[in-house]
């Protein structure tokens, strides 16, 4: 799958981390269900909405069970994990930001190897961009 | 025409353009003789059914897997719709400015559809006009002086062998040179900007300003900075500096333009909520006067170092070579995305034809200069000419830290 197909197949994408909050802010204002987990403990998940020309995030009191795409700014290390989450919770790719200082081809290995598309190049705000320029 | 010498018109003064006869006549020309640069793009960029509408008048583009069509009036399922002055065609057919310089100075009136929409007939209009291909997946390459692949990831300095330099920027559209300048040197240059700061105010037509999340507004951007660092001065004279205008080999030298703006001097602050201060993905030539003018030579001279948390530079390889959006990632290219971390006291160059962009600091501040050098002028262009449309996209770069650009990347 190419990255644009893959944001064209997914509407509900989970956000495991990321290096700024431009990045949730992006996809939700890009058209995607967004839900964030960004600590600072394990439980705690953040929904992202639109209101007007603001962006609205509210906690939640549970885990999200779906994703169509999972996003992470994680270590390596975690991507396992992360992938084999993604694939339970029945998402078709995991996109892994760039500047992760990831082996690319390691970390396909290990998203492929649970049977869903791995994407880390560009960067998933570019990639929205791109695509709602041509909406 | 060479792959560093991209100029195919001249300055020269011409009489108005005829829309209807542009639409009717010479389009349609230009894309039966360049239908090799375009048709086997048509499937990759996929151009929505586009209306163009000039003073009342409107003519219907569109494209499927194996031809363009020109018909005049409106076309009710076009999913785009433009309204142009027959100046702003005068300028887009004449490369004088582009879609998205016309988007980014808040010019472009637009009823139906997204500035992507435009883009893609931009491709197409070029291609026509200037007998460009369309990028392709897979068409770019990237070889070293042997014929092996490039290590797109590979530094110079100085003193490197000149053919290899040449060949990796040809090839890259980039360079990473290392040590050309020491610590202390750029010790100096850093304080003489802080020292420099009381010297510009917001609104003065010479420096860039921002907003940050802390509320703070900061001078991000000062222009002719040289006048105000005697050490800045010496460096633009230093033979380092110069012997970077040789490295492509085309005969680069000083800008004889924006003399009174030889150097500017940049301050990446952490969390700007508004103003420019990382421009995104964009070519120093996308705004307009790509055939007039590339390529142009980029330097960047890093005062401070710049990582993946200090906002370094990133550059699409290889787009120097190729006909994409010249601003906004266009989806689904295949080039690499090469991150350009520098050191204190290192360069990078890029051509004006290279899409590059600013990282966003996120936990380090960045202080870096640019410069750059220019390909000498043509002698049978017109000075008077070449003046007007410079300062026509000089009104443009100005002024969009203040329009429709910051809104859309900030938002």
């Amino acid at each position: 799958m190419t990255p644009d197909e893959v944001l064209d197949a997914s509407r509900y994408i989970l956000v495991i981390d990321y290096p700024d909050r431009d990045v949730p802010e992006t996809l939700v204002r890009g058209g995607f269900e967004v839900i964030a987990h960004e600590g600072p403990t394990d439980e705690d998940y953040y929904v992202y909405g639109v209101d007007g020309d603001t962006v609205t995030r509210k906690q939640l009191d549970h885990a999200p069970t779906t994703a169509d795409l999972v996003y992470t700014y994680r270590p390596l290390d975690e991507l396992e994990g992360i992938a084999e989450s993604a694939a339970r919770a029945g998402a078709k790719a995991v996109w892994v930001h760039p500047d992760t200082g990831h082996d690319s081809a390691r970390g396909r290995t290990i998203v492929e190897g649970v049977g869903l598309a791995y994407v880390d190049a560009p960067d998933i705000r570019d990639a929205v961009r791109g695509r709602e320029a041509r909406r | 025409m060479t792959l560093l010498d991209q100029r195919i018109r001249l300055d020269e003064q011409r009489p108005a353009l005829d829309p209807d006869d542009f639409f009717g006549s010479v389009l349609p020309a230009a894309i039966d003789e360049h239908a090799d640069c375009i048709l086997p793009a048509l499937a990759f960029v996929e151009p929505r059914p586009f209306v163009v509408e000039v003073e009342g008048d409107a003519w219907s583009l569109r494209a499927d897997d194996n031809r363009v069509t020109i018909t005049p009036g409106l076309d009710d399922g076009a999913r785009a719709h433009v309204r142009l002055d027959p100046h702003q065609l005068d300028d887009l057919v004449n490369d004088q400015q582009t879609f998205m310089s016309l988007w980014a100075g808040n010019k472009l009136v637009q009823s139906k559809g997204n500035v992507g929409h435009c883009l893609d007939w931009w491709l197409v209009w070029r291609a026509a006009l200037d007998g460009t291909p369309i990028h392709t997946p897979g068409a770019v390459t990237f070889r070293d002086l042997d014929g092996d692949p490039l290590d797109l990831a590979r530094t110079f300095r100085l003193d490197d062998d000149p053919d290899e330099m040449r060949n990796f920027i040809e090839q890259a559209g980039f360079m990473h040179l290392t040590d050309v300048w020491s610590e202390v040197e750029m010790a100096e240059i850093s304080r003489d900007m802080d020292a420099a700061v009381s010297e510009y105010a917001e609104g003065d037509g010479r420096s860039w300003w921002a907003r940050t999340a802390d509320s703070e507004t900061r001078l991000v951007r000062m222009q002719g900075f040289d006048s105000h660092s005697p050490a800045t001065a010496d460096l633009l004279n230093d033979d380092r500096f110069l012997s970077l205008a040789s490295i492509p080999g085309a005969g680069h030298v000083q800008r004889s333009h924006r003399m009174w703006n030889r150097i500017e001097a940049l301050f990446k602050p952490i969390g700007v909520t508004e103003g420019i201060s990382d421009i995104p993905w964009h070519k120093d030539c996308g705004i307009g006067r790509h055939s007039y003018e590339c390529c142009g030579l980029t330097t960047g001279i890093s005062v401070t170092g710049a990582d993946e948390v200090s906002g370094q530079l990133h550059a699409l390889a290889g787009s120097h070579r190729a006909l994409v959006w010249s601003g906004i990632l266009q989806p689904d290219l295949d080039l690499p995305d090469i991150p350009l971390a520098t050191q204190t006291g290192d360069v990078t160059l890029h051509l004006s034809c290279t899409m590059h962009m600013a990282q966003p600091p996120a936990e380090r501040e960045r202080r870096v200069m640019y410069s750059g050098f220019s390909l000498p002028p043509l002698e049978e262009a017109s000075d008077e000419a070449r003046a007007a449309g410079r300062a026509r996209l000089g009104a443009v770069r100005e002024g969009a830290p203040l329009t429709v650009l910051d809104k859309h990347f900030k938002s």
